[in-house]
Order: C-alpha cells, then sequence, then structure tokens
C-alpha cells in the first residue's frame, strides 16, 4: 500500500500548492467570485501559476524533490497563513433538491471510477509515452534538458510541468490524478456557471454530460491534456461571462497556449470578447499577462530549436531539428484515420463507434445538435460561438479527443436548450449507458474507454509489475531495453513505445530530422529504391564557372506530388577526369541546409534530401572559391523521386548565373554493396548504440537473418520484439 | 496597418531565421566497396556503358529507350562478384503486351553457374522485379559468375518472322 500513499501524496500535495497560489492570486486581484466558485477557479489558476513556477525552476535545474517539498509547502503555509483559504462572497442559488440528489451521486460514482482508474498504473499510449517520457527525462536532469530526438519534446508543456511536480512523489499515476483534478474541476465549473446565470439544472446536467462522457473519463484519467485544457477554456468562458479581473483572465487565457498550440485560440477569444465591448484598458492588462505565460514556451523554443513554435510551422522557420516533410505528411495523415472512408462516418464514429477515431463521446451527443436550440439566448449563443471557435482545431485532426475542449460548451447549450424535463431522463440514460463497461454492448471493440474498475491494481494490492505487464506489451519492451542495456544507452525504434518505463534515450524514427535521417540511412541499405542506382550526367560545353547548381524545376509529375529530391553524390569533371572537392569549396543547400555534405561525402549510403514536398527552385550549389573549368556534372541519385526535374546552372566569373543543361542522360548504376555494414557505422558514429525492431516494422526479417552483414547482436527480445546491439 | 501586423510579425520572427553558413566539402568516406567504373561488377543495367561487357550470349545489342534489350531464348550474362556471402539475384524484366498476347503466360527459369536458382512465372504481361537468395557455393570470385535466363516460349513475328523472347532492364546480385 505505501506505493498508493506516494502516489495520492504526490498528486494532492501537487493541487494542494496550485490551489494556494491560484487562492493568493484570486486574494490579490479581489476577484468577485462567490463562495462555490473560488476554488475552482482558485485552481484553475493556481494550476497555470504552477506550471510557469516549475518552468522556471525547470531552466534553473533546480527540480529537486527537497526543493519541490520546500517550496510547496512555503506557498502552502503562506496562503494558510494570508487567509486566502477562507470562504469568501455570497453563495450561489441553491440547486433544487432533486437535482442536488442526483447531481452529487452521480458524480461521487463517477469520480471514485474516474480516480481509481488515475491511480492504477499508466497504460495509455500517449501518457506512458511522450507525455511522461519527457516528464521522466526532465526529472532526472532536475530540469529541462535538449531532447533533439523527440520532437514532443518542443510542444508547449503546461500541464507536463504538473505532471513534473507530482512525479516526483508518485511518479505515472500521481500525474494522471493530477489531470484527474481537472477532470473533476470542469462538472463542477458547469454546474457553479449553470447557477450563475439562472441554469441551475442545464449547469448540472452539462456537468455530467461531460464528466460521464466515455472519452472524457478515460482522457481524463490518464496522463493526457485535454481535459485540462477543456476545463482551463471554459474557466476562461466563464470568467468573460461574470466579467472577473482582466488579470485572471489573462492568466488563463496564456495557460491555454501553454497547455497546447492550437489553444491559441484562447487569447483570440479573449481579445475578440473584449473587442467588441471596447475595453481596452482591460486588454491591456490581458494581453500583457498572457503574453508572460506564453513567452517562456516561445523562447525556449527559439533559442534550443531556432523555431518559436516548434515542432510547427517548421517551413516558416527552417531548423535542422524538425523536417517540413514531416509536418506534411503528419498534417496529412491526422485528417485521414485508417477505417475513416468518408466524413458522413463522423456523426456515428465519434458517439457510439469509437473504433476508428480513438474514443467515443457517448450516445447522447446524438442529441448535439439540438444544442441549437440555445441560440434562442445570448447565453446559448455565446456559449454555442465559444463551442465553435475551441473545436476548430478539430478539423485538423479528427480523433475524438480533439472535440473535447468544445465539449463543455456544447454540453452546456444542449442541456439549456432542451426542456429541463427531459434532463433528468438523459442523465440517466448516459450514466447507464457510460458505466464501465456497458460500452461494449454498442461500441467498436478495443475502443478506447475506461472498461473495468481497477480496484486492485489503484490501490496497489496487486503488483505494478504485473499489472503493466499484462495490460501493456510495451512495458515489457521498456524493461527488457532497461536490462538489456547500459546507462546512456541510445535506442533507435521504428515504432513508439512507452518510454516513461525506461530510462534510455529512445530515437523514434518519425519523431525528429535526427531520426529520420538515422532511419533513411537504415532503409537504403537494404531498399533498393532508395540506393544511388540512377545516373544523371548533364554535359555542356568546356567553361570556367566559379559556381555550380543543381536546380529542380517544375515537376512534370502531379502538382501534388509528395516527393522529397536527393542527391546521393554530386560529382564534377573536366574531359573525363573527376575534379575533387577542395577545402576551398562552400556547399549550400535550400532547403535542408544542414545535410548538404551528404551529397559530397562519397558514401553511397547518405544523401542530401530536400525534406520537403517538390518544389521548383530547391537547389544543391558549390561554390569553387576560384574559377574551375568544368563540363560535366554527374549526380547519383535514388529511383524514389519519379516527379523530379534537374536543371544545372553555372556562374561565370562574371557572377551572373546561367543554365547549362537541361536533359541529363540517364545510366543504371550498381546497387552499392556492403551498406548494411555502412549503415551501422553512420548511426553509431551519430551516437545511436542500439535498434529496436518490432515484428512487422519495414525489413524486421532482413535484420533476424542477416543480422552478420548489419554487423549487430541480439541483445535481447520479447513479445516479437528484438533489441540488437550495433558492434 | 492594424491588419498588416500579424504579417509583419510573422515576417520579423522569419527574418530571424538562421541559415547555417555554406559548409566545407566534408572527409570523402572510403566506400566498402569500389566505386570507380570497372568494366565487369556484380551488377549490370542495360543502359550502363559497362553492360555490353556483362554479355554473353542472346541478347540483342540495340538499346531502346535508353534503358532495355531484347533477348533470344536464352539469354547469359557474367558478373564479377567482389564477395559471395548473403547475395541475392535480382532481375527487373518485362513481358510485353505483344509478346505475352501470343505466348500466353511464360516461364523463365534462372540457372546460377549451372545450378537453377528458381523459375519466373509471368502470369501477366507487365514489368516484374524478381529476387533469390543465391547459395554462397554456388559463387567464386576468382572468376567470373554465369547466369543464364532461358524462357520457354519464344514471340515470333507474324510479318517477317522476327522471334524474341522478353525485355531485361537490370540484372545481377545484390545484398
Amino acid at each position: 500500500m505505501p506505493k498508493a500513499v506516494s502516489i495520492l501524496f504526490g498528486a494532492l500535495f501537487t493541487v494542494a500548492v496550485a490551489y494556494s497560489l491560484g487562492a493568493l492570486l484570486l486574494q490579490r486581484l479581489r476577484a468577485p467570485f462567490r463562495r462555490e466558485e473560488r476554488p475552482l477557479f482558485a485552481f484553475a489558476a493556481g494550476s497555470a501559476l504552477l506550471g510557469l513556477v516549475m518552468f522556471l525552476l525547470a531552466s534553473l535545474q533546480v527540480v529537486r524533490d527537497g526543493v519541490l517539498l520546500i517550496a510547496g509547502a512555503a506557498t502552502i503555509g503562506a496562503a494558510w497563513k494570508l487567509g486566502a483559504f477562507k470562504p469568501e462572497g455570497d453563495r450561489l442559488p441553491a440547486l433544487p433538491r432533486t437535482w442536488a440528489w442526483l447531481y452529487w451521486s452521480l458524480y461521487g460514482i463517477f469520480a471514485v471510477i474516474c480516480v481509481l482508474h488515475a491511480m492504477a498504473p499508466e497504460t495509455s499510449p500517449d501518457g506512458s509515452g511522450y507525455h511522461l517520457g519527457v516528464v521522466a527525462h526532465y526529472y532526472r536532469a532536475h530540469g529541462f534538458v535538449k531532447l533533439t530526438s523527440n520532437m514532443y519534446a518542443n510542444l508547449s508543456q503546461g500541464v507536463e510541468m504538473l505532471f513534473l511536480h507530482a512525479w516526483a512523489f508518485g511518479r505515472h499515476s500521481a500525474a494522471a490524478l493530477v489531470h484527474c483534478a481537472f477532470l473533476l474541476c470542469l462538472p463542477m465549473l458547469l454546474l457553479r456557471y449553470g447557477q450563475r446565470t439562472g441554469f441551475p439544472q442545464a449547469g448540472a446536467a452539462a456537468g455530467l454530460f461531460v464528466l460521464l462522457s466515455p472519452v472524457m473519463m478515460k482522457d481524463g484519467s490518464s496522463a493526457y491534456i485535454d481535459a485540462a485544457l477543456a476545463c482551463a477554456l471554459f474557466a476562461l468562458f466563464y470568467l468573460c461571462e461574470i466579467d472577473a479581473p482582466p488579470a485572471l483572465a489573462g492568466v488563463l487565457a496564456g495557460a491555454c497556449y501553454a497547455m497546447k498550440y492550437t489553444a491559441f485560440l484562447a487569447l483570440v477569444y479573449v481579445m475578440i470578447r473584449y473587442a467588441l465591448k471596447r475595453r481596452w484598458r482591460a486588454l491591456a492588462v490581458i494581453i500583457p499577462v498572457a503574453l508572460v505565460m506564453i513567452l517562456p514556451w516561445v523562447a525556449r523554443n527559439w533559442i534550443w530549436f531556432g523555431n518559436p513554435f516548434s515542432p510547427l510551422m517548421n517551413a516558416w522557420f527552417p531548423n535542422p531539428y524538425v523536417h517540413v516533410s514531416f509536418e506534411q505528411d503528419y498534417a496529412a495523415e491526422m485528417r485521414n484515420y485508417a477505417g475513416l472512408t468518408s466524413y458522413w462516418q463522423l456523426p456515428m464514429e465519434l458517439t457510439v463507434g469509437g473504433g476508428v477515431l480513438g474514443g467515443l463521446l457517448g450516445p447522447l451527443f446524438l442529441l448535439s445538435p439540438l444544442a441549437l436550440l440555445a441560440l434562442r439566448s445570448g447565453a446559448g449563443r455565446r456559449t454555442l460561438a465559444a463551442g465553435l471557435l475551441f473545436a476548430l482545431p478539430f478539423g485538423l485532426n479528427v480523433g475524438t479527443r480533439f472535440l473535447i475542449p468544445a465539449l463543455p460548451f456544447v454540453s452546456f447549450a444542449l442541456a439549456a436548450g432542451l426542456p429541463s424535463i427531459t434532463l433528468p431522463a438523459l442523465v440517466a440514460a448516459h450514466a447507464l449507458l457510460s458505466f464501465p463497461d456497458i460500452p461494449q454492448r454498442y461500441c467498436a471493440p478495443y475502443t478506447w474507454r475506461i472498461a473495468e474498475i481497477p480496484f486492485r491494481a489503484a490501490l496497489r494490492m496487486e503488483s505494478e509489475e504485473s499489472w503493466l505487464s499484462w495490460k501493456l506489451p510495451q512495458y515489457r519492451t521498456a524493461r527488457m531495453i532497461e536490462q538489456a542495456t547500459g546507462p546512456g544507452a541510445v535506442v533507435f525504434s521504428f515504432t513508439p513505445i512507452s518510454d516513461s518505463y525506461t530510462s534510455r534515450e529512445i530515437m523514434v524514427g518519425f519523431q525528429s530530422a535526427r531520426g529520420e535521417l538515422i532511419r533513411d540511412f537504415i532503409l537504403t541499405a537494404f531498399m533498393p529504391d532508395y540506393q544511388p542506382v540512377n545516373q544523371l550526367e548533364f554535359t555542356f560545353l568546356r567553361q570556367s564557372i566559379k559556381a555550380v547548381r543543381v536546380v529542380h524545376t517544375a515537376a512534370s509529375g502531379p502538382a501534388d506530388s509528395r516527393d522529397i529530391l536527393s542527391i546521393g553524390e554530386f560529382r564534377l569533371s573536366s574531359r573525363g577526369l573527376p575534379v575533387e572537392p577542395s577545402p576551398d569549396w562552400r556547399l549550400e543547400a535550400r532547403p535542408n541546409p544542414w545535410d548538404v555534405q551528404l551529397a559530397f561525402d562519397n558514401n553511397p549510403l547518405t544523401r542530401w534530401r530536400s525534406w520537403e514536398w517538390l518544389r521548383p527552385g530547391m537547389y544543391v550549389r558549390a561554390d569553387f572559391g576560384h574559377a574551375l573549368t568544368l563540363d560535366t556534372v554527374r549526380l547519383e541519385t535514388s529511383l524514389d523521386q519519379y516527379s523530379a526535374r534537374l536543371r544545372v546552372d553555372g556562374q561565370a566569373e562574371t557572377g551572373e548565373w546561367k543554365t547549362l543543361a537541361t536533359e541529363p542522360v540517364s545510366t543504371g548504376l550498381p546497387p552499392p554493396l556492403g551498406l548494411r555494414r555502412a549503415a551501422m557505422e553512420e548511426i553509431r558514429r551519430r551516437g545511436v548504440t542500439h535498434i529496436l525492431v518490432h515484428e512487422g516494422d519495414t525489413g524486421w526479417e532482413d535484420f533476424r537473418q542477416k543480422a552478420g552483414l548489419w554487423g549487430i547482436r541480439e541483445a535481447g527480445a520479447v513479445d516479437g520484439v528484438r533489441l540488437y546491439r550495433i558492434d | 496597418m492594424k491588419r498588416a501586423w500579424p504579417a509583419l510579425c510573422c515576417m520579423l520572427l522569419g527574418g530571424c531565421v538562421k541559415y547555417p553558413e555554406p559548409y566545407r566539402p566534408p572527409e570523402r568516406r572510403q566506400p566498402l566497396e569500389l566505386r570507380e567504373p570497372v568494366r565487369l561488377g556484380h551488377f549490370t543495367a542495360m543502359n550502363s556503358p559497362h553492360a555490353p561487357d556483362h554479355l554473353v550470349s542472346d541478347v540483342l545489342p540495340e538499346l531502346h529507350d535508353g534503358a532495355w534489350r531484347w533477348t533470344m531464348q536464352c539469354p547469359t550474362f557474367q558478373f564479377q562478384l567482389p564477395v559471395t556471402r548473403a547475395m541475392r539475384l535480382l532481375a527487373d524484366i518485362t513481358v510485353p503486351d505483344i509478346t505475352f498476347n501470343q505466348t500466353g503466360p511464360v516461364k523463365i527459369t534462372v540457372h546460377v553457374s549451372g545450378h537453377p536458382l528458381g523459375t519466373i512465372e509471368v502470369l501477366k504481361p507487365g514489368q516484374l522485379q524478381w529476387e533469390k537468395d543465391v547459395p554462397a557455393d554456388w559463387l567464386i570470385t576468382a572468376r567470373p559468375v554465369l547466369v543464364r535466363l532461358a524462357i520457354d516460349k519464344m514471340w515470333t513475328s507474324p510479318d517477317d518472322g522476327t522471334r524474341r523472347g522478353f525485355i531485361i532492364t537490370r540484372l545481377g546480385f545484390v545484398q
């Protein structure tokens, strides 16, 4: 049982520190809240402040248990001493007795379910993967560490900062419980909003609509961030509705961005609201305060990654850490889930199916169109407008949980728009249809939801190790890596794993520019289309030039070609004799200048790639420093760029550029031998010590059958996953 | 001006993008295998200038479309291998509509150093790539290795009686 105690301590201590900070802020601002509202806003605003404090501590590399304990205790003590915990304010109108009974009994039952689920060992994919994997790295390093192998570490991490605080004392489950605190706060915010605005029954119903939603329960009781964001967004909306102190709105608006980039819409929302009311002086407070919450994340990324909005907007802020093509491919994938053949499937998939989009809202939300009935009132229109705005990111990623930020608004509008006599029945039906595991009777198999109440696992009456080994195959993989490698090992993997359960650096192929380059080396070793088997020879009149460039011209293929331009080797010659590169030369490429040397290293394994879908004007250039006499440019290229069309330009001694050749002669080259070992040598040189291969990964059989050719040795295996050490 | 400020912010931020200075050429690696253009190698594409050195018999010399050649019934090729371990034979061939319409499905048997390696079954016209592992003890490095492909049915031109086997684009040994 002691582990359960540390989990509860980690979570409750974090919540208490957040609450204390918030209470101090509300006291300072003399925020005119009602008695029941004050604790909720103290938690919401205080969480934002605690996230900022943790950012500072992580920047100073002083995230240690003792520091957090002392600082936290001091904060709680200060809040208590200054009377910040004293209940203040008038009471809200009471909830009708029947509703009070209905609300609190259902809230209590489902809250217990969610708390137990949160306390159970973390098995969620993103939670046990990058959310807590990055947190674990920070904790071990006592603060921020520049992780160039994981683009998720570049995102704003306001919630992860709270996870970091909780992790110090209770690890994974404490972090999940902190997220659960937001899940449990949100229905109460909805209830209080309903009471404040004269819609007590609608507020109570809306709170239960949200809490009882299967995807909300699952997400909110895992180490994700969506429920926290929904809570912060609704709290912000609430503040705008009751005309709370602008500084508070600024804190929450900025905190929303700090939680998730797409929630910059929160700042847009609050600016629109205040601008419409011509509250310029309020805006003059809101914007700077919001920027205090936002700019630390922007600055960190700008300084570390050369891109203030990393891992997004890489075309605007080119950098060597995240490829533009990754972002292009990722954006396209997030709008198209496997199994989603038409957007007409969305209503049923989102509400009842859940298998394709990763979760279900619940059958109740088939009634969502009836939320339009709320348009009859001003409050309803404002609620729906906010919901519509915060639902916009769903267009970028159609997974169910990306509708969570809009859920409280739709829920309130639905409850306010329907006749109140219908609400108890709807709540009861929603509760029945969402109770674990009633959804298995109607949703798709393996839909992401709470399928059981893990009482024994939550209280650690069952071993965490055996629970995780049973529930989470990736846990077994992570433990195998931990046992089979030493400290400092860097493991390349084609597929993400639950890396919060290992202390080794896991470099997943698609998660960074570095990872993509490593993956390219490996795939080139055995995939013929990636190998330099095609030579393009450009010949021109022998002449004196001081620089040469190869430029991709307009593609003759489809305008939406997703080919990536690449050059394996860039060779020059005159009268049949090669002109070898000299130290005077200067090499440049656009895009992706950082890899240009790979086209001049005489290594058949490596190649410069544009890492951006083909567009006219991409080039690789060599400046000689002085004039050279040339008549031939030979490019050794791969076959995976059918839409590429190249020309060669030369720069005369006058500085003027002119086209030298446009129609190359193409000849085949023999596929190089020995590439497998060359690939392992190359990636070893770049710091990778091991390779993790899952059955089904590209080339998994090749690794197993030709380990000798690769120069690798099996270091561990579990469940069809093999770990190889690079000799 | 009010409407322009978001774009202006992005331009200002973008103007702060730091591209690296142009790079010097890197250290030139010595590849694991010889990359200088040898006359007889482990693999050839038909459009390689050294392709004719790999042709032993039954391959017509004319290069079509800058990429492929016709064969007769039993084209034979030779290759010089630097190593014998973990080699696969890769053949990039085409049975075009014009011949398939007359012959129907065809079989092409493949021999390496006189040993039967396998059969390429062509059930529909078009291009296909065939690969198979070659036992190391069939191969030697001391002298060229012979690869023979034999098609079971040839096409005969109804106009002038010209006979053809199939189209070859690339052939050789890979790892």
